[in-house]
C-alpha cells in the first residue's frame, strides 16, 4: 500500500484547511503536493492545469449557473411570497402549522430551484419574522428552515445530482432527478413530524380553515410558479430538453414571471448576474480542484486501496453500507457537498456496484448523506445562510436541530435499505432497468 | 488599480455568462423553431464555462469570496490573525503560480504545438486554455496585493 502519498494527500489537505486556505484551494494544493512527490515538476503541473480546464469543458456543468441564476431570479422576483401562501392553505390549520408551512415552501421552491442556500434564504427571509409573530422560538424555525431547505438537493432540479451524473461518468440525468422525489418526500416528512411534535408540546398556535375560495385564489397565484415544474421536470423526463437546456429555459421563464409581476426590472438584472457569478465561481472552482485531486487519487490507486481496505473488514453488503455511510457523514461535516460527491463517487461506486445496487439508488443514498452535513458546523452552507438569515449565532440553533438530525438520519437509513423508495419512480418512467 | 481590475473582471464575467445563456437558448430555439439543430452552440457554452469558471474563481479571489472553515479554535487564529493571512496568500498564490501560470502556459503551449482544434468550431484549443494562465496571474496579483496590504497595517498597527 502506498501509505506516504495517502499521507501527504490527507495530511498536507488538512494542514491548508486548518490554516484557513479556501477549500477549493486546499484541495489544489493537496493534489499538487502530493502528485510532486511521485511525478517530475512540469508534468504534475501540466496535467492538473489540463485537469482543471477540461473538467469545466462540459455542456452538463453548464446547467450549474444557469440554475443558479434562476433561483437568484426567484429569491427576488415574488415567487416565494406566492409559494409561502399556499402553502399556508394547505397545512396552516394542522398542528405546528406554520413550521409545516416553512417545510413546505421550502420543498417547493427547492423543486422549482434547485438551490438549498436559496431556499434557505427565500424562505427562511419570509417564515422567521412570521413564526416569531406566532410565538415559536427563533432557533426552532431557524432549524427547521436550515434542515427542510436541504430537500431542495434531492427533490430535482438539482445541481449537485448534474454534479454525481458527471462524477459517475453519465448516470442518467433524467433517472437521477425523478428517482429523487420519494426520498425528497420522505425527508421533508420526518421533518414535519418532528416538527409536529414539538409544536404540540409547546402549544403553538395554528392558523384558521382557509374557505375554498381563498384556497382557489392562493393556488391559482402560485400556479405560474408551480408550472416551472412542469416545464423543467417533464422536459428532461419525457426528453424534450436536456438538463442544460431546461435550466436556460427556467432562466427565462423566472425572469418573465418576475416582470410580469412587476419585481424585477431589465436594470436590476445586471447586479443579479454579478451574484450569480460570485456563487457559481466557488462552485466551479471548487470542482476545477476536485477533479484534479480526483484524477491525482485514482494516479495513485488509492480508490482500490480504499475499496480493498472496505472489502477487508467484512464482504457483507449492509456492512459495507452502513461504513460506506458512516465515512460520508463524516466527510460531510467536513467537506463541502460538491467536491466530496467528486472525489468519494469514483471511490465507492464501483464497490457497491459490484454488490448489485444500481448508481441511480447510490447516488441518492449519497446526497441525501451529504445533506446532513450542510447542516453542521464547520462546513455547513446551507447552516450559515439559514443562521444569517435568522440573525442567529450557530450555537443556537444546534439544540433544536439534533431531533431534526435524527430525523434526517432515519430517512437516510430508510432509502439505505428499502431501494424500491428510490428507484420505483425512475423504473415507472422506464428510466432505468 | 485592484479595484479597477476587479470591477472590469466582473464585467468580463457578466458578458461570457450571457453569452453563455444566449447560446443555449438559441440551441433550444433552433431546434424546436427553426427545425435546424445548431450544433455550435454546444462548444460556446461548454467553453465559456470555462471562462466564466476560471476568470470567475479570480474574480472571487479578488473579492476575498471564497470559502474557509474553522477548523482551529477561533481564539488562536484571531491572536495570530496576521500568521494566519499571510500564510493562506502565499499558498493561494504559490497554487495559482505552479499550477495555474506554468501548467497552464505549458498546456497551451502543448495545444498550439500539437494544433488540437474543437470539433465543431475549429478553433484552437490552445485559446480556450489560455484563461487558465490568465486567470493564474489575475490570482497571484490579488493574493500578493492581498499579502503586501497586510504586512503594511501590520506595520501601521
Amino acid at each position: 500500500m502506498n501509505f506516504i502519498e495517502i499521507g501527504i494527500l490527507v495530511l498536507s489537505f488538512l494542514i491548508f484547511l486548518s490554516f484557513r486556505v479556501p477549500i477549493a484551494y486546499a484541495i489544489g494544493l493537496a493534489a499538487f503536493v502530493t502528485l510532486i512527490y511521485s511525478m517530475p515538476f512540469i508534468p504534475s503541473v501540466t496535467t492538473l492545469a489540463q485537469r482543471m480546464a477540461t473538467s469545466l469543458d462540459s455542456f452538463t456543468l453548464s446547467a450549474i449557473p444557469f440554475f443558479i441564476l434562476a433561483g437568484q431570479i426567484m429569491n427576488r422576483g415574488g415567487i416565494a411570497v406566492r409559494l409561502i401562501n399556499f402553502a399556508k392553505a394547505i397545512v396552516g390549520p394542522l398542528p405546528g402549522g406554520l413550521a409545516f408551512v416553512n417545510i413546505i415552501s421550502c420543498m417547493l421552491f427547492g423543486a422549482i430551484s434547485g438551490s438549498a442556500v436559496a431556499a434557505a434564504s427565500a424562505i427562511g427571509g419570509f417564515m422567521n419574522p412570521m413564526m416569531e409573530k406566532d410565538g415559536y422560538d427563533k432557533p426552532f424555525s431557524a432549524a427547521v428552515n436550515i434542515t427542510s431547505a436541504t430537500t431542495g438537493l434531492i427533490i430535482p432540479p438539482s445541481n449537485v445530482l448534474i454534479v454525481y451524473s458527471l462524477a459517475s461518468g453519465g448516470v442518467s440525468i433524467a433517472a437521477l432527478f425523478i428517482a429523487g422525489y420519494v426520498p425528497g418526500l420522505l425527508l421533508g416528512l420526518a421533518l414535519m413530524i418532528v416538527a409536529a411534535i414539538y409544536s404540540i408540546i409547546k402549544k403553538y398556535p395554528t392558523d384558521k380553515l382557509v374557505s375554498i375560495k381563498t384556497f382557489l385564489e392562493r393556488f391559482l397565484d402560485a400556479l405560474p410558479s408551480l408550472m416551472l415544474l412542469v416545464v423543467v421536470i417533464g422536459g428532461i423526463v419525457g426528453g424534450i430538453f436536456t438538463a442544460t437546456e431546461a435550466s436556460a429555459v427556467a432562466v427565462i421563464y423566472t425572469f418573465v414571471l418576475g416582470m410580469l409581476y412587476k419585481e424585477i426590472r431589465l436594470t436590476d438584472m445586471s447586479s443579479i448576474l454579478l451574484e450569480t457569478i460570485k456563487t457559481s465561481a466557488i462552485v466551479l472552482l471548487l470542482i476545477a480542484t476536485s477533479i484534479a485531486m480526483s484524477w491525482v487519487m485514482s494516479y495513485e490507486n488509492i480508490p482500490q486501496e480504499i475499496s480493498s481496505a472496505l472489502l477487508g473488514i467484512s464482504e457483507n453488503p449492509i456492512v459495507i453500507l452502513i461504513l460506506i455511510n458512516l465515512i460520508l457523514l463524516f466527510v460531510g461535516i467536513f467537506m463541502d457537498m460538491t467536491p466530496a460527491v467528486l472525489i468519494f463517487t469514483p471511490i465507492f461506486l464501483p464497490i457497491v456496484t459490484a454488490m448489485g445496487m444500481d448508481p441511480v439508488h447510490f447516488g441518492i443514498i449519497m446526497i441525501m448523506n451529504l445533506c446532513i452535513g450542510l447542516c453542521t458546523p464547520p462546513v455547513g452552507s446551507v447552516l450559515f445562510v439559514g443562521c444569517s438569515v435568522a440573525d442567529l449565532k450557530i450555537q443556537k440553533v444546534i439544540k433544536p436541530m439534533l431531533p431534526l438530525f435524527l430525523a434526517m438520519i432515519a430517512v437516510l437509513i430508510l432509502i439505505t435499505y428499502f431501494e424500491d423508495l428510490t428507484l420505483w419512480l425512475p423504473r415507472v418512467f422506464d428510466l432505468i432497468d | 488599480m485592484r479595484a479597477t481590475i476587479v470591477d472590469i473582471l466582473g464585467k468580463v464575467c457578466l458578458t461570457v455568462l450571457f453569452i453563455m445563456l444566449a447560446a443555449v437558448i438559441w440551441q433550444v430555439f433552433s431546434r424546436f423553431i427553426l427545425q435546424s439543430p445548431s450544433t455550435a452552440t454546444d462548444e460556446i457554452s461548454s467553453f465559456s464555462l470555462i471562462w466564466v469558471g476560471l476568470l470567475g474563481a479570480a474574480y472571487a479571489t479578488g473579492m476575498h469570496l471564497h470559502l474557509a472553515i474553522d477548523l482551529l479554535p477561533e481564539k488562536m487564529v484571531s491572536r495570530n490573525a496576521a500568521f494566519f493571512d499571510g500564510f493562506v496568500y502565499l499558498s493561494v498564490f504559490v497554487f495559482a503560480f505552479c499550477v495555474m501560470i506554468i501548467g497552464g502556459a505549458r498546456l497551451c503551449q502543448l495545444t498550439f504545438q500539437f494544433e488540437q482544434t474543437s470539433a465543431s468550431l475549429g478553433l484552437p484549443l490552445g485559446f480556450i486554455y489560455l484563461v487558465v494562465p490568465v486567470a493564474g496571474i489575475l490570482i497571484c496579483y490579488f493574493s500578493l496585493d492581498s499579502f503586501f496590504a497586510k504586512i503594511k497595517s501590520q506595520k501601521a498597527a
